[in-house]
């Protein structure tokens, strides 16, 4: 498996679409277009009843990344250039993140108190970045996601707050910030659980009058953004029209779309 | 939104038959939960056939506009159909017909009872790709995963498209067809010139007026079969039968190197394939072309499939496969629906190397344009686009865009943005952030055309997500 220069061949340098390794295909043209047509992993080959090692290490490697984008955090540098301030949930740290779903909803005092005297209050749409379950996903959607939200909604004549980042960040944090920043709609950018596939996926999750009592059935979702599902300027493009529509309706969630 | 039904026509005035159809289209979002919203077609299905008409003519290059709009209105009534159910739908002026001195008059002639949405168009690529569609040859090449190639053989032309994944690869048109020859009491009544020039060069004495002789024909037919074959290359191509295919092509032959590898037949001749007696039954030579090309040894050597349509392949395939509809994200400020027969332009945009020189290819595609038509026209901007652009990437197409056009255009004069990824409401709403309400935006994505094609743009469909589009390559250009 080593090359001349004595290094280790990187297998993840080949697409999954493009990795086929059936010996003996009955119809090589159609195996193709089935390939081409699902990043599933079919057409891997077997070895006995058992995955070849190349397919196996493939495996380990999707799951490792996926591990990565859950434990990994999102370095200071990127919240710097996205030229935000942080604060934290109630979270020391991904494992306590991960073991109490619970304190990934709320902030100490202290975190309220900065959320509080930094932010402009009272906007129309308050937007925030979590790290959630995917922290490559923000250095790889919000460059793009965010302008064009806010360049969208300010071209309509709509407010939107400051922007910030949170750490260990669930998308009930929502539920503390519309009522403290007082907004009418809170939107929250969040990392979504990886899987094999892609491990910079984001979600949108938009409430209309956030508040702690509110139904979970109450968020317009908005999910499986990114370069590998749709291109975050046009989900971004398509979050100012849901937004806009969620303004003009005075709901979100399942009462939104079942108004449609 | 759950499902939307709508309604699509099709109509062809051929050279010896007009028919019409109707269908119905199913749209859906399959975006799903938490989704953007993705609507699709998810089924076609032809509700209404009408009667094969012959095609009334005044003279033999003149079609009869008025009984051809009493046939369509009789039809339309029958169906109980009116022209405002419509959402789209395609008139076409085919084969031979679309030579004929009035086409466009009677394009005009029945628009207005056919339907608003309702085009017209009758280039010979187009109704080559249709006729392919409605046969079912596309389908069949996505299905097997080979290369299809319709011949569809009508009265005055035969209109061959070969399919490979369901795309079309190439097309071609040919003067070959069943009543390129006519026969009455006997004798010849019409023989086409290019028929005569064929007859001449095999040294058959074919003329209007000699007697209808059954030997000489066969000898003629079986001519214009080998013709057909080689066209679509099934077999090597000798230097003469080069020159026979030059003289005998319509607007092209096949230029793609690519062989098909099943063949299927329609239009009027491929539905006389079982008929044996009374050969001249309907005037023509019609059933004597069938049985050549089904004698035919290159073409029995090839593996021929039925077609799942014949007769209906054409109007079928204007009905239900000449419109697409665009992306679900995009953006429109006004309700300036329907547009038709917009030329389109094409700058080039493929890379995030192509963004610089954007607005200097807009202008020389726009400069081109006006130079050939010699008229300041709405024309609509055609771009493949960035898959994944950053918001810089669009921010900097916006402004190349609206800087030239600003700089080009009359003032009030709508911007229309058509690109083929899926970026069309991202740079829309860019477009509308420089534009400030000055000028109405239309910026579609998920529609593919070329510079030189005209596109009709339809009313809004699924609560105003999705435009139904038709893109016509070269109107009456034969």
């Amino acid at each position: 498996m080593s090359s001349a220069a004595g290094c280790l061949r990187d297998i993840t340098a080949t697409d999954i679409m493009d990795y086929m390794q059936v010996d003996h295909p009955h119809n090589l043209k159609e195996m193709w277009k089935m390939k081409h047509a699902t990043p599933a992993r079919i057409g891997i080959g077997h070895c006995g009843p058992r995955y070849t090692t190349e397919a196996q290490l493939r495996f380990l490697a999707s799951h490792a990344a996926a591990n990565d984008a859950v434990f990994n955090e999102v370095p200071e540098e990127v919240v710097k250039e996205l030229g935000v301030f942080e604060v934290r949930t109630k979270c020391s740290d991904k494992h306590e993140m991960l073991l109490r779903p619970d304190w990934g909803r709320i902030f100490l005092p202290d975190a309220r108190k900065k959320i509080s005297e930094n932010c402009v209050h009272n906007p129309k749409v308050q937007i925030y970045f979590g790290d959630g379950l995917c922290s490559p996903s923000i250095a790889a959607n919000i460059p793009d996601l965010f302008p064009t939200i806010k360049m969208g909604l300010e071209d309509r004549g709509i407010t939107v707050g400051t922007p910030f980042f949170v750490r260990y960040c669930r998308v009930n944090t929502a539920r503390t910030i519309g009522p403290l920043l007082g907004a009418e709609v809170t939107c929250v950018l969040i990392g979504e659980r990886p899987g094999l596939l892609t491990s910079e996926s984001m979600s949108a999750y938009i409430a209309y009058h956030a508040r702690p009592d509110m139904l979970e059935s109450e968020y317009t979702v908005v999910s499986n953004i990114s370069r590998h599902g749709v291109p975050p300027v046009e989900a971004a493009a398509h979050i100012v029209d849901l937004i806009t529509q969620i303004l003009e309706k005075k709901k979100s969630g399942v009462e939104f779309s079942n108004a449609e | 939104m759950k499902e939307e039904e709508i309604l699509s026509a099709g109509i062809d005035i051929g050279t010896s038959t007009t028919q019409l159809v109707f269908s119905r289209m199913l749209l859906q979002n399959t975006g799903g939960f938490g989704r953007i919203p993705q609507i699709k077609v998810i089924s076609k299905d032809v509700f209404y056939r009408s009667k094969v008409y012959f095609t009334p003519l005044l003279s033999r290059d003149e079609i009869d506009g008025e009984k051809v709009h009493d046939i369509i209105d009789g039809e339309y009534k029958k169906a109980g159909i009116k022209a405002s159910d419509l959402s789209t739908g395609a008139v076409i002026i085919t084969g031979e017909s679309s030579r004929k001195k009035n086409a466009e008059d009677v394009v005009k002639a029945i628009s207005g009872i056919a339907g608003d949405f309702v085009v017209a168009t009758a280039g010979a690529d187009l109704e080559s790709v249709l006729a392919g569609k409605g046969s079912g040859a596309a389908q069949l090449s996505k299905d097997t995963g080979s290369i299809v190639a319709n011949l569809d053989i009508g009265g005055g032309t035969s209109n061959i498209c070969f399919f490979e994944n369901g795309h079309m690869l190439d097309t071609a048109c040919l003067d070959i067809g069943g009543r390129l020859v006519q026969i009455q009491d006997g004798f010849l009544t019409y023989v086409a010139p290019k028929i005569r020039w064929l007859a001449d060069k095999m040294k058959l004495d074919i003329r209007e007026g000699k007697r209808a002789e059954e030997r000489g024909l066969r000898t003629l037919t079986d001519a214009m079969a080998e013709i057909l074959a080689q066209s679509v290359g099934i077999n090597g191509i000798s230097e003469t039968q080069q020159d026979l295919l030059e003289h005998m092509k319509a607007n092209h032959l096949i230029s793609c190197r690519k062989k098909p590898e099943i063949l299927t037949f329609s239009g009027g001749v491929a539905a006389c394939f079982g008929e044996e007696e009374d050969v001249f039954r309907y005037g023509d030579i019609g059933i004597l072309l069938a049985q050549a090309i089904r004698k035919n040894p290159s073409f029995q050597s090839a593996d021929v499939r039925n077609a799942r349509e014949t007769m209906r392949a054409t109007v079928i395939g204007a009905g239900n496969y000449s419109m697409d509809i665009s992306g679900s994200t995009i953006e429109y400020t006004a309700d300036l629906f329907p547009m038709k027969n917009i030329p389109v332009v094409r700058p080039l945009l493929e890379r995030p190397e192509d963004i610089p020189d954007l607005d200097k290819n807009i202008y020389r595609e726009m400069q081109l344009y006006m130079e050939k038509q010699s008229e300041d026209r709405q024309t609509a901007i055609s771009m493949k686009g960035l898959k994944c652009p950053s918001f810089k990437q669009v921010q900097e197409i916006a402004e190349k865009i609206v800087s030239q056009y600003e700089k080009e255009c009359r003032e009030k004069q709508p911007l229309i943005v058509v690109f083929e990824e899926d970026i069309g409401k991202a740079v829309g709403q860019a477009l509308g952030h420089r534009l400030k309400g000055k000028r109405d935006i239309i910026c579609i994505d998920g529609i593919h055309c070329e510079s030189g094609d005209f596109i009709d743009l339809g009313e809004p469909v699924a609560s105003g997500t999705v435009i139904p589009a038709v893109v016509k390559t070269l109107i009456f250009n034969g």
